[in-house]
């Protein structure tokens, strides 16, 4: 037990006593604790293991940087994966568990693949796991690494969502970033400041200082006061601005305790963004600098003010900057007494010769003594080029490690901030290049926070170029066994690893990130980039400003998914599109299906019947009496103006002027490649007005595309759009008994057959009602599209039902449909045709070359590619064998071969002639009628023959009739 | 996520915008050789830096128009309706 509690620290109460689990064992710690600060106060020294080595890890860092105590919380549907102690407040009932590990955290067998890592360098997995193949070893892989489970069953929390727009953002809620808000909010703005830890002060509650001569609490409560009395500002602690975005947008994700929701996610826009996000300090790397025991300097403050833990008994500061003497002054201060300071610099920036304590310049730690725990370092004193000239072994069980400041720049990164390399500070600094984006403080490389708080004051730039006045030394040791000196302590990535990239050539900063995969772990490298690509610019002999630096990208710190999601799941998850006879749907016991964004019957199975056994039934109705479908999903688009008959010729292959008012014609829409785009039914209302029926799945895009070429291009055309898709109720009545059905509604429409021909539209009342019928079939039957305004639609369907019954009238799906419509032959775009087919492969060439005017696709229709007679064309198919239905995608082949030569597009049982029939795209399919194929579907093949596709009612009685 | 200034509805998130490509391209005569339709069809400027290109705010007022963004800041330097030619110089 070396860790121990002096007081009850400025967050933690003692008087709070809260009791929490730790792999099963109970500990208590106080209210206000982190689970790492209460852990460490209770003796707890091992936390987890590292990811491939399997070493033991303790607490490292006392923020996000955290890279050793990562720990499993919760469980079942709360349970989370890669909890950074360092971040987890303490709270009554915690269960807590240590991850990477097998069978227990204190003796882990895996540890093996520590004693045996000469045997898995860098670049391990890719040089050996590839015979016969990865996944061959994938699941004994997966065993032994891992960080904790993912949650096993769905997540019972809620989780919030915002959107806001405020004038300023302030992200970091430290001195900076506080001082900064309170003068953004006195001129007037609306500010939102953002904090990640649990209250605002950053630095200075870690290392409290002496601001315009006062003790900085009293600055820091007088400045929340002064914020606290501008209503414009809004303040949130537990909140993390996770990314930055194009045009200054940011994501914020917000933990909430307590408050009906787990998270909350803010996403908002601001005119100005200041990013006031302090610095992270970095690791010295040395032989077994890994070792439980070692944390950051600035972690050991942060324990000792915060939680009144200091991290041992013998306590020992080792550094390359004056952090050290500013650190052992704070402990003397709370009365802990440091054993030693070791400063790899000769020369300290900083008076010390008052500290009254052992200090040894121009010494580094070179290595660490102890089981899983830390009980001595070893150090070596250098003279002149000789860096160990001598050494010596101090004992120690907790040593604060200090290799600098480095500017916490991921936030200016995400917007692609250039970032600057500064000697002085050893470290990147972000240079904004924009105005509505400011960096400041530590953030900017600024350490010297007096300046900085000037400079907000005064609304001058930040940018004085603040260092540390001796100097900065070197992060790495010299020498020694460096397959033990780690870089990465989550990924076990050591120096070793790096130099062996490094001759193989992996020698840019994006390659040997990926092949060792330094700072690829949950924590993104916020200890170890820095120091790889510092290494790297030695070795390789080059500036680290030429070697450069991986790019930050969002998020900051993992987002759970949880919070992303929100509350888009299950129903909420997209929304649907209803029918207007959605209810009378359900109550007929319809099979929903969604087809594009529309619910819509596939079916209505009766009782103790399947779905296929219903279409079979509906679709034999249809064929002898008379059917009912819910076609309202059918676009409808308007076309009205002086030009419409003109801008229609030039939208369609078909020619349009010539088409009379009262008539309808099917027609194709192509893109501009002359691939076909749509299919549908255009009909003259008027004069100047036409009503375009699109099919359901293209609505949106055909209106997009049309709107598209009147505004852009056919700027002179005297033309107006309008979607009525959902105005509209289309009730579909087919079968040979239709005519006698829709004649028992009163109507002022003439439907008799020679005054309502077959491609006809009338437009008159139905009850009443505006109604417009067409007389068009995807069915191949007489059909009647009856369309009535929307909120009629119920009544129509419910009287046709009522009114139908001795006509045997049933309601039909679309499946149902999709079957009658293959046995007529009706191809169905985007099934029967691909990303490729042009007019000419189904049968519409001559149609589109009878046709002088242009209009969409037409000079693409004669480029080589489209005019080579080898192209897909739809035929008919019909398998020699009375089995099922072909399978649609299966490929056709000639009999024996292998070569594909086409694919079946459509494809059904067919109730009327009691055979499979189908379709689908050939290799100069028209050419080769009643040859017999193959068609070829995981393994099986069966005999097809080559047909037309119209298999039922080829000369087309049964529609005129 | 862009910030577009809608030139009808103001400036509203690009998740209500359909990008439509690049703008100003001349749609050749249906009498134009396979090389000069080709161009029209596949070929598209690819800049670093100023970019022409149109823009539809179709959850909004359904308006296209044009502007000009630098693909390196994704600043939009100019905003300008469908009907008017190509800006002769940078765009702002």
């Amino acid at each position: 037990m070396s860790a121990y509690r002096i007081g009850p620290g400025s967050e933690t109460q003692a008087s709070e006593r809260l009791s929490f689990r730790f792999n099963g064992r109970r500990y208590t710690g106080y209210s206000g604790d982190t689970l790492a600060s209460a852990l460490l106060a209770a003796g707890v020294r091992v936390f987890g293991r590292s990811f491939k080595r399997h070493r033991p890890r303790g607490v490292f860092a006392a923020g996000v940087e955290e890279p050793g105590a990562l720990v499993q919380v919760g469980s079942e549907g709360r349970g989370t994966p890669n909890v950074r102690a360092s971040l987890l407040p303490l709270e009554d009932g915690l269960e807590v568990r240590t991850q990477s590990h097998w069978p227990s955290v204190r003796l882990d067998l895996l540890r093996s693949f520590d004693v045996f890592s000469s045997l898995i360098p860098a670049g391990f997995y890719n040089k050996t796991f590839i015979w016969p193949s990865w996944q061959a070893y994938e699941y004994f892989v997966r065993h032994t690494a891992g960080f904790g489970v993912c949650p096993q069953k769905p997540d019972p929390e809620r989780y919030a969502e915002r959107h806001l727009a405020v004038d300023v953002l302030v992200c970091g809620g430290g001195p900076t970033g506080l001082a900064a808000a309170l003068a953004a909010g006195q001129a007037g703005n609306r500010v939102l400041l953002a904090e990640q830890d649990s209250r605002f002060g950053g630095s200075l509650l870690a290392s409290p200082m002496k601001i315009d001569g006062r003790r900085s609490e009293q600055w820091l409560q007088r400045t929340l006061d002064a914020i606290a009395q501008i209503p414009n500002v809004e303040t949130l602690t537990h909140t993390r601005v996770s990314g930055l975005y194009d045009h200054n947008l940011a994501l914020l994700d917000r933990r909430m305790h307590d408050a009906g929701a787990r998270a909350e996610l803010i996403s908002l826009r601001a005119k100005k963004i200041i990013i006031a996000t302090g610095a992270i300090e970095q690791p010295l790397i040395f032989e077994n600098n890994d070792r439980p025991g070692i944390m950051l300097l600035g972690a050991m403050q942060s324990y000792l003010h915060r939680h009144g833990v200091v991290a041992g008994q013998n306590l020992v500061f080792a550094g390359n900057n004056d952090l050290l003497y500013k650190a052992a002054y704070d402990f003397a201060q709370q009365g802990v007494f440091v054993k030693a300071i070791i400063d790899s610099r000769f020369e300290p920036g900083v008076p010390y010769k008052h500290l009254g304590l052992p200090i040894h310049l121009g010494c580094e730690v070179i290595d660490t003594k102890g089981g899983k725990e830390l009980n001595r370092i070893v150090v070596s004193q250098r003279k002149g080029a000789d860096f160990r000239a001598k050494t010596f072994k101090l004992k120690c069980d907790a040593l604060g490690v200090s290799g600098g400041l480095a500017p916490c720049v991921h936030l200016a990164s995400h917007v692609k901030t250039p970032l600057r390399f500064k000697e002085s500070l050893a470290a990147f600094v972000p240079e904004p290049q924009s105005e509505d984006l400011q960096v400041i403080g530590a953030a900017r490389g600024n350490f010297d926070l007096e300046a900085s708080l000037e400079a907000i004051a005064k609304g001058v730039a930040d940018e004085q170029d603040a260092g540390y006045s001796q100097g900065i030394g070197s992060r790495f040791s010299s020498g020694g066994n460096l397959s033990k000196q780690w870089v990465d302590l989550l990924y076990d990535v050591t120096v070793a690893d790096l130099d062996l990239a490094i001759r193989e050539n992996y020698s840019s900063v994006e390659h040997m990130k990926r092949y060792t995969t330094n700072g690829m772990a949950v924590d993104q490298g916020k200890t170890s980039n820095l120091n790889a690509l510092t290494h790297l610019a030695e070795a390789t002999e080059r500036p680290v400003a030429e070697v450069g630096t991986t790019t930050y990208r969002p998020p900051y710190m993992p987002v759970s998914l949880g919070t992303l999601v929100g509350d888009k799941t299950n129903r909420f998850y997209a929304p649907v599109r209803e029918l207007p006879m959605h209810r009378q749907h359900l109550s007929l016991g319809a099979a929903m299906d969604i087809y594009g964004a529309w619910h819509r019957p596939a079916c209505y199975p009766r009782p103790r019947e399947d779905e296929e056994d219903a279409v079979r039934r509906e679709a034999l109705q249809v064929r002898s009496h008379v059917g009912i479908c819910d076609g309202s999903a059918l676009g409808k688009i308007e076309v009205h103006g002086p030009d419409a008959a003109e801008f229609l010729n030039f939208i369609y292959l078909n020619n349009v002027p010539t088409l009379k008012v009262g008539s309808c014609r099917y027609g194709l829409m192509l893109s501009e490649q002359g691939v076909i785009f749509d299919d549908g039914v255009f009909c003259r209302l008027g004069d100047t007005e036409f009503l375009v029926s699109t099919t359901s799945a293209h609505a949106a895009q055909v209106y997009r595309s049309m709107e598209e070429w009147l505004q852009c291009e056919l700027l002179n055309m005297d033309v107006t759009l309008m979607n009525a898709t959902e105005s509209w109720a289309n009730v579909t009545i087919a079968g040979p008994r239709a005519r006698e059905l829709l004649a028992r509604f009163d109507t002022d429409i003439d439907l008799s057959r020679d005054a309502f021909p077959f491609m006809g539209i009338r437009t008159g009342h139905l009850e009443g009602v505006p109604a417009r019928v067409m007389r068009v079939s995807f069915s191949g039957e007489v059909c009647f599209e009856v369309n009535v305004p929307a909120a009629y639609g119920a009544d129509l369907w419910d009287e046709a039902l009522g009114r139908g019954e001795d006509l045997g009238v049933t309601p039909y799906g679309v499946e149902s449909m999709m079957v009658l419509r293959i046995e007529k032959g009706f191809m169905h775009v985007g099934s029967d045709t691909d990303g490729q087919t042009v007019p000419q492969d189904v049968g519409w060439g001559l149609i589109a070359a009878r046709k002088n005017a242009d209009f969409v696709g037409k000079r693409s229709l004669s480029m080589s590619n489209n005019v080579r007679e080898d192209r897909l064309q739809l035929v008919g198919l019909e398998p020699l064998d009375p089995r099922g239905s072909l399978m649609t995608g299966a490929h056709l082949t000639k009999p024996g071969e292998s070569t594909s030569e086409g694919y079946v597009t459509s494809a059904c049982f067919s109730p009327s002639l009691n055979r499979p029939v189908g379709m689908g795209l050939l290799k100069d399919g028209r050419q080769r009628m009643s040859e017999e194929l193959e068609s070829y579907d995981c393994g099986i093949r069966r005999a097809v023959r080559v047909t037309s596709p119209v298999f039922v009612d080829p000369e087309g009685a049964r529609l005129h009739a | 996520m862009f910030l577009i200034p809608c030139p009808h509805c103001g400036a509203r998130d690009e998740q209500e915008f359909t990008f439509g490509g690049e703008g100003h391209l001349i749609r050749p005569d249906v009498r134009s050789d396979d090389e000069t339709w080709g161009q029209y069809l596949f070929f598209r400027d690819n800049p670093k830096g100023i970019h022409y290109e149109r823009w539809c705010h179709s959850f909004g007022c359904g308006t296209w128009f044009n502007i000009a963004r630098d693909t390196v800041t994704h600043e939009i330097k100019r905003v300008y309706s469908i009907a008017e030619p190509k800006p002769e110089t940078d765009g702002s």
